[in-house]
């Protein structure tokens, strides 16, 4: 009894410390960490793309290491920033998508793809709640309204519904273009200009990123009927990234890259293990999660309690009062573990 | 301006369910009848006696911590009614409760005090059961007696707050309207449906609403925050004192006391008092059992004083009672509030979920959750065996022994199953019975050590 009496761990503290840095990191960290200073020693295990490869002549690749990582990050990690501050070429989904159009050969892909593979596997949502820039921006929309003492909105399960299987069709939607564009025979190939990229065209981070760095923020534009309908969803995703406001996360809900990284989230190396018996199910775990997600409350018979939507910020953990009822696991060992209140 | 908005619209929403007195008038006068018959009752010093004698039995052996005085105190002498009186004298309000599903915290957060009503009196089942049906449960007809004959500490309520749970109370709340206000909590009958949770939130609302209007005093955001916070202590209070009982250094019985100590008394002396006793406890070494006596779970129906006939019993014997699972008892202050946002909706819905969700009342429609939390207490304190304690005519109770039985024999766990009411006749045929009981497990122990 003793030992367990001492004090409890504050997990959203650290989470928001991590976020903070995370943040600070992913947008200005190319001010203080330069190339120079990890260059051929942890990254760049990739040459850049040449010339010759490329297609897309609007979208000149790199030739030299602008950015500290010459890789990309599977969070919303923005290729709109400027080349000298970013720490990170792009976010992941951009880079998939992009890949067929630049007909990236297999030997630069694959390095980038495995990166992206170990960090879904070991990691998988935990970047959403812990890393991503974009949560991090929602959360502090959510928390200026926390301090403002205004009520959160929960939205109607319907909409979750919605939401739910509204991304995925999105994402494959997002892969299909991505090939398809480059396929002769769609006949697509000649609206490449407008159809590249619609993750970053439709993305809330185009507008926010750059401007928090002072560059040119990929504005909507109207010019022509792709672009009008394009910017038109990227309206709609940026009024659903503003709203979380007033509900937790809304943006979350709906992201591509979370919809791809949550396939990995039960095969993962982080898991949230619930002892049932231990369990009096109170619902708090229900109440607070961000995400709205019921699986920790009304799982009854498995163990084993991620949910594919789970952004890992462990705010059902922290809130639940029975001791050792829920527990966070990386791999095998217990990283975090709910307390009864001192 | 968005603010009385919102009041209007909710005020709107929420209908209230009352009786509106049409059948009350036919009543009144053999109310008063009633009450001329049992003016001279003395039903409230019954009490204090009856708790005198059940006492003085408990206290045997020399293991009693010292602090236990302050509660024995608390029962057999009328300084919590003179206390209580002298702040009515004041002008706070008294609300009465019933079960542990009234939220404490919209209580004194408008200022008023709670006061739970659930008794445990033999004397007060004749006078109540000339109004109430015989064939219903004893607590609900020995509560129901101080209301009858006007005794404390029922007189003192400005308004009781009644969850309608089982049948019994749902239709004491119709009965009890003709002699107080009485608010009924519509308790929804599962708490798996997302919608119960919309409803009872509501209920809480209605619920924070009728007291403002009582006591004139507005329930705010701070006003409430305090108020989940001192609860919040006392539950942390509750749970240490609970952890301490696995070291056997007091008797179920004497847990049973505390615990209900606060339903009438000063939250903030029986917190420090409670402290105390645990400070107490923590230094004891002795335990009251030797290593061969059981580790027995009482769990049904609530058993309150001066209703300790089976605590009692078994205590007389080799064994200790070391957690209970009853609403009289561990169950009263277990759960924390947890709040996410410390907004007003969300602490009336971190409130209300905090009474509706973990409670393991039968009269919800599963059984699981009680279950489950059987078999967390069968494998945290090392349980020998469990005494399934009901009221004679308490159906629900009853009717999950069945399940019950099952599951405990799965792990291996023996079961005595016993049904009684407050009379003391079955006594004897009680303690042969818990006996045996207690005889098996003792040499199920000795063999195994």
């Amino acid at each position: 009894m003793q030992k367990k009496s001492k004090r409890k761990t504050n997990i959203t503290l650290i989470r928001r410390i991590v976020q903070v840095v995370a943040f600070i990191l992913f947008i200005y960290g190319g001010l203080f960490i330069t190339a120079q200073h990890v260059d051929n020693v942890i990254m760049p295990f990739v040459t850049p793309p040449e010339i010759s490869n490329v297609k897309a002549d609007h979208l000149l690749p790199k030739t030299e290491y602008d950015e500290v990582f010459d890789t990309y990050f599977p969070t919303r990690t923005c290729r709109y920033i400027g080349t000298d501050t970013r720490l990170y070429r792009a976010c992941a989904m951009h880079f998939l998508t992009e890949v067929p159009i630049y007909g990236v050969p297999l030997r630069d892909f694959l390095p980038h793809l495995f990166f992206f593979l170990l960090l879904a596997f070991l990691l998988s949502r935990f970047m959403c709640g812990w890393l991503c820039p974009l949560g991090a921006m929602q959360d502090f929309l959510n928390w200026t309204r926390k301090k403002l003492h205004l009520n959160y909105l929960k939205l109607p399960r319907l909409f979750l519904r919605i939401f739910e299987r509204f991304r995925y069709i999105w994402l494959v939607f997002l892969f299909v273009m991505g090939v398809a564009i480059v396929i002769p025979a769609l006949g697509l190939v000649p609206l490449q200009r407008d159809l590249n990229i619609i993750t970053c065209n439709t993305c809330p981070g185009r507008i926010f990123f750059p401007l928090l760095t002072g560059d040119m923020p990929g504005w909507w534009v109207f010019h022509n009927p792709i672009h009008a309908v394009l910017s038109t969803l990227a309206i709609i995703f940026f009024i659903i990234f503003l709203l979380s406001f007033f509900g937790k996360r809304l943006w979350c809900k709906v992201c591509p890259t979370g919809a791809l990284l949550s396939l990995f989230n039960k095969g993962g190396a982080i898991v949230k293990v619930k002892d049932v018996t231990k369990c009096t199910k109170c619902g708090v775990c229900e109440r607070v999660c961000p995400m709205d997600q019921k699986k920790v409350f009304e799982e009854k018979h498995k163990k084993i309690v991620n949910a594919y939507n789970c952004i890992n910020c462990f705010r059902c953990v922290d809130k639940c009062p029975e001791e050792d009822c829920l527990k966070v696991k990386f791999f095998r060992w217990t990283v975090f573990r709910s307390q009864s209140p001192k | 301006m968005i603010k009385r908005l919102k009041n209007i619209m909710e005020r709107a929403e929420d209908e209230q369910l009352e009786w509106d007195g049409r059948y009350n008038a036919r009543t009144k006068s053999k109310l008063r009848e009633r009450r001329k018959l049992y003016k001279d009752h003395g039903l409230f010093d019954r009490w204090l006696s009856d708790n005198q004698k059940v006492l003085a039995e408990l206290k045997n052996p020399g293991h009693r911590p010292r602090a236990m005085a302050y509660y024995d105190d608390l029962f057999t002498t009328g300084k919590a009614l003179k206390e209580l009186e002298n702040l009515k004298r004041k002008g706070k309000k008294i609300i009465g409760t019933f079960c542990n599903l009234v939220p404490e915290e919209l209580i004194y957060a408008a200022g008023a005090i709670p006061l739970r009503l659930c008794s445990g009196c033999f004397e007060s089942i004749k006078p109540a059961e000339e109004a109430f049906p015989r064939d219903s449960c004893p607590l609900i007809k020995s509560s129901f007696g101080f209301a009858v004959t006007d005794q404390p500490f029922f007189s003192l309520c400005d308004a009781i707050a009644l969850p309608a749970t089982c049948d019994g109370k749902k239709k004491l709340g119709e009965i009890l309207s003709d002699y107080a206000t009485v608010w009924m909590l519509d308790l929804p009958q599962s708490k798996e449906r997302n919608i119960s949770k919309k409803y009872w939130l509501s209920e809480m609302r209605i619920l924070k609403r009728r007291l403002e209007g009582l006591t004139k005093n507005r329930i705010g955001r701070q006003e409430l925050k305090r108020a989940i916070v001192l609860l919040q202590q006392r539950s942390s209070l509750a749970n240490r004192f609970h952890a301490i009982r696995k070291k056997q250094v007091i008797s179920g019985s004497d847990a049973f006391l505390v615990m209900q100590a606060s339903f009438f008394d000063d939250i903030g002396r029986w917190m420090s008092r409670t402290a105390k006793l645990c400070d107490e406890l923590d230094k004891a070494k002795t335990p009251l059992a030797s290593k061969t006596s059981p580790r027995l779970l009482v769990t049904g129906a609530p058993i309150i004083l001066p209703n300790f006939k089976v605590p009692a019993i078994i205590e007389q014997f080799d064994a200790v009672i070391v957690m209970d699972e009853t609403c009289a008892g561990s169950q009263s202050h277990y759960d924390p509030v947890a709040v996410d946002e410390w907004n007003m909706l969300d602490m009336l819905r971190a409130v209300g979920e905090r009474y509706l969700m973990p409670s393991v009342c039968p009269c919800f429609i599963k059984a699981e959750d009680r279950i489950d939390k059987l078999v967390d207490l069968v494998k945290e304190y090392r349980i020998d065996g469990v005494v399934y304690h009901t009221l004679r005519l308490c159906l629900l109770f009853d009717i999950e022994s069945q399940k019950v039985r099952d599951i405990m024999e799965d792990n291996g766990v023996p079961f005595l199953h016993i049904n009684t009411d407050y009379s003391r006749e079955d006594k004897e045929q009680l303690r042969t019975r818990i006996e045996a009981f207690i005889e098996i497990l003792q040499s199920r122990k000795r063999r195994s050590s």
